[in-house]
């Protein structure tokens, strides 16, 4: 039975940097390994289509007829199922977490890549 | 170590009996399902399959009933007290009308958009609530 | 006859984490009834079974609920390695299991934050989720995210960890003992946190095997069970006790997760030694058949998974048996006979996970 179990460490708080971050005015604490936004070389992509096939909440979508691969930013969880499947090694899980933005354009939130 | 799980095929009749066999030997209830089996064939279709789960020392002993569609069950938590949580879940997903439960929820433990999504052949309107809503 | 009141505590309250709903009979500030409600996070997980193919479900799997989500990835991977009888590389399970101790960890230190600010102590608990932020820079440096992991598959684990890494973590997990202890005096051992924590919610050894306990809060009444000596994973290689305490009660089940975190520590320094070289996963073709019913230890208690599949990619039905299902109706037990104000308390020492609850 005691009092005061928590005096000594209330006073080295005092004397400890602060456990948070300012962010966003800090960048935010990122390592190697961390899953951020999908990127896709395109013009090694071959459009197969098996990577909207493997999407779990089915963001991407290829078209082969008009060449096209459309991905909605807003529906990909950043799993990775995607670049593990890929034939081609076209796809690829990038660092930078993606930015965010204030209002729900379609160009802002859905991309698309034509041509190839 | 070697846990045994082990599953027995029993009727409807014998529930009761069963378990308060299993409640004299000293097995935990472990949980109450249900599993729709009318995807598996043709006999099968509007059948419906619970399985009660005890469990004693790491060994798990599985009990499965198989009901039609209007069959009605008894409850057990006159015998395992904590049952009822379990039988008003599989009367909210499948349907399935279980009378006697210490605690009766009547329909309104899950609200779901449509009444019984689990059960694909889902027919009768639910008794208590939701009057005139039917699946197509 | 005394007057009866009915209060309702929720869905919406400051101390829960998720929403659930409780309707206390009062007579003059001691309860004499509770009747539980729960449903408002019902999502269906379990349905979307029939629309997603089996190797891409562990996605939804483990969405099931943020604290204990990589033990639910693993679980519905051992399922379904069991059906279709696939062997899984030594490293890889030894790897996943490493994980699931350093889950257990993270999530028994954010119970005690939310304990702690329960009965008020604010500057403890964020002091316990200070803690808590060395493991989550481990998991964001092995697997690349904070919360949900994706590193589990099924065939094995997607990611690897290198030597010195490992190494690394046995360290960083041995400087945080001392931490732990720091808070581990004032939960144990301090007058006031003592006096709003001893003799309240008792629930006894009968009591707590007729109602179906599960967890901490069954082995704090004394029943010594703990799924993890069925031997799966990589758990027969490690040398680890039961713990249990005899009151029954909210010190108890507090002594017994503390002493669950040093236990955790300990199991992972003596696997880090023992992990082979070579593969963490091995590649699956086909379809399961058949039906599998597997057994794991959560940080809550005990979860058990059954699968069953007809040979074709979609799978037939998957259910969940959570541990704070299984321990609701103890919950409302132990709520007879309390005083008003210890309530809330008593409702998060079973460790609610309500989202688990109701998928």
């Amino acid at each position: 039975m005691g009092f005061f179990k928590m005096a000594g460490t209330a006073f080295t708080n005092l004397f400890r940097k602060p456990a948070t971050l300012m962010y966003p005015v800090r960048p935010a604490k990122r390592f190697p390994n961390s899953r951020g936004t999908l990127t896709i070389e395109f013009e090694k992509c071959i459009l197969c289509g098996i990577c909207q096939k493997k999407c779990p909440s089915y963001a991407i979508e290829v078209d082969k007829t008009e060449k096209t691969w459309k991905i909605d930013r807003i529906r990909c969880i950043s799993c990775g199922s995607c670049t593990d499947w890929c034939p081609k090694k076209c796809l690829h899980l990038d660092n930078p977490y993606t930015a965010p933005v204030t209002s729900e354009f379609k160009d802002t939130t859905r991309e698309q890549h034509t041509g190839a | 170590m070697n846990a045994k799980i082990e599953v027995r095929e029993t009727r409807l009749s014998l529930l009761i009996e069963e378990t308060l066999i299993m409640k004299d030997a000293g097995y935990r209830l472990v949980q109450i399902g249900c599993t729709s089996l009318a995807a598996g064939s043709v006999e099968h279709a509007n059948t419906l399959e619970l399985f009660y789960s005890y469990d004693k020392n790491y060994d798990l002993v599985n009990l499965k009933v198989l009901i039609g569609k209007n069959a009605e069950i008894p409850s057990i938590s006159g015998i395992y007290p904590a049952a009822y949580l379990y039988e008003n879940e599989i009367h909210d997903l499948f349907g399935v009308f279980i009378k006697g439960m210490s605690l009766d929820f009547k329909g309104n433990l899950y609200k779901t958009a449509i009444p019984c999504p689990l059960n694909p052949d889902f027919q009768q309107k639910m008794r208590y609530i939701i009057a005139g809503f039917e699946r197509e | 006859m005394i007057k009866q009141t009915i209060i309702p505590f929720g869905p919406q309250h400051p101390v829960l984490p998720e929403p659930l709903q409780l309707d206390l009979v009062l007579e003059d500030e001691k309860v004499v009834q509770a009747i539980p409600s729960i449903g408002y996070v019902h999502r269906g997980l379990e349905t979307l079974v029939t629309r997603q193919e089996y190797q891409e479900f562990v996605y939804v799997a483990e969405r099931i609920c943020g604290i204990c989500s990589f033990i639910h990835g693993m679980g519905y991977c051992q399922a379904v390695e069991e059906i279709m009888k696939v062997e899984v590389p030594a490293r890889g399970v030894f790897l996943r299991t490493i994980w699931a101790e350093l889950s257990r960890i993270h999530s028994h230190l954010l119970w005690l934050g939310l304990a702690a600010d329960a009965f008020g102590f604010e500057n403890l608990f964020m002091q316990a989720w200070r803690i808590r932020e060395t493991i989550l820079d481990i998991f964001e440096e092995t697997t690349g995210g904070r919360v949900i992991f994706s590193v589990c598959k099924v065939g094995g684990a997607r990611k690897d960890i290198q030597p010195d890494t490992l190494v690394r973590i046995g360290q960083t997990l041995e400087k945080m003992k001392k931490d732990v202890k720091s808070i581990e005096k004032v939960f144990l051992k301090d007058n006031s946190v003592r006096h709003r924590l001893a003799g309240i919610g008792i629930l006894t050894n009968e009591e707590a095997h007729s109602l179906g306990a599960v967890g901490p809060v069954m082995r704090a009444s004394g029943i010594k069970v703990d799924t993890r000596m069925l031997g799966y994973a990589a758990y027969p290689d490690a040398e680890f006790e039961i713990i249990t305490e005899t009151a029954g009660d909210c010190y108890a089940r507090c002594a017994v997760r503390i002493h669950e975190i040093y236990q955790s520590i300990d199991i992972i320094r003596q696997l880090i030694p023992k992990t082979p070289d070579g593969p963490v996963d091995v590649k699956v073709i086909g379809a399961p058949q058949g039906e599998s019913y597997m057994r794991l230890e959560q940080p809550r208690g005990e979860v058990l998974y059954y699968i069953k599949a007809n040979g074709t990619r979609l799978l037939d039905r998957f259910r969940v048996r959570t541990p704070t299902f299984a321990n609701i109706p103890p919950l409302v037990k132990m709520l007879k006979g309390c005083d008003f104000a210890d309530v809330p308390n008593i409702i998060l020492t079973i460790d609610p996970c309500i989202s688990c609850t109701e998928r």
